[in-house]
């Protein structure tokens, strides 16, 4: 697949969405939720002008993310992640989608808060009450 | 290696395009909008973000430092096509 303009590459995932192939194969599914990190995601981020930027600390790696507002800050962790352990999206839609990680609630409202210009914190799963 | 800006979007999609065609390099798309930065020798492909019109300085930090340390270009030769 030759590399697509965002434009080209939104028209791309439409045109997957609808006429592409669907299908979820459960052992597939069960070997990429085994290969993505669920907790422990370091995350060292600051303002920069208009932005929200991290390093993201994974398994030895660093990624970077970067977001507009502490929402799709997030968001975009989240799809770095996807893409870095190369999920396809339909199945990055199983597996949480784009809150799959979130950082605790306090590190959140750092990250809303334009006062704090950096800090650090860790994404992990939402933990499911039984 | 502090002296790079953010950079417009068009300018980064030229530049991965550049660095699809270096030897060992391959660049596709992936996530919601990413692009991905795959080598031979990396454990995990390198996402940048496409979502907004500019990309920060800090992808391109670290980027320039995982190109440069393939040996597949100098940090010249990047900064050529930024």
């Amino acid at each position: 697949m030759a590399l697509m303009s965002p434009i080209k590459y939104r028209l791309h995932r439409i045109r997957e969405a609808i006429f592409g192939d669907n299908e979820i194969i459960y052992e597939v599914l069960i070997n990429h939720k085994a290969n993505l990190p669920n907790t422990g995601v370091q995350v060292a981020w600051e303002r920069e002008g208009n932005f929200i930027v991290g390093k993201i600390l994974v398994g030895g790696e660093t990624f970077v993310a970067q977001g507009r507002s502490a929402e799709e800050f997030v968001e975009e962790v989240n799809d770095t992640l996807y893409a870095a352990y190369s999920i396809p999206l339909k199945y990055a839609e199983r597996l949480g989608g784009d809150y799959r990680l979130i950082p605790p609630r306090q590190e959140f409202e750092d990250l809303n808060n334009e006062a704090i210009k950096k800090s650090n914190l860790v994404f992990g799963q939402v933990e499911v009450p039984a | 290696m502090g002296e790079y800006a953010d950079v417009k979007r068009d300018r980064v999609l030229v530049l991965l395009k550049w660095l699809g065609t270096l030897n060992g390099f391959e660049v596709i798309n992936g996530g919601k909008h990413q692009w991905v930065v795959r080598h031979g020798t990396w454990n995990r492909p390198f996402p940048v973000t496409f979502k907004y019109n500019v990309v920060s300085k800090v992808y391109i930090k670290e980027l320039v430092k995982r190109v440069v340390a393939t040996g597949a270009c100098s940090k010249e030769e990047f900064d050529e096509h930024l």
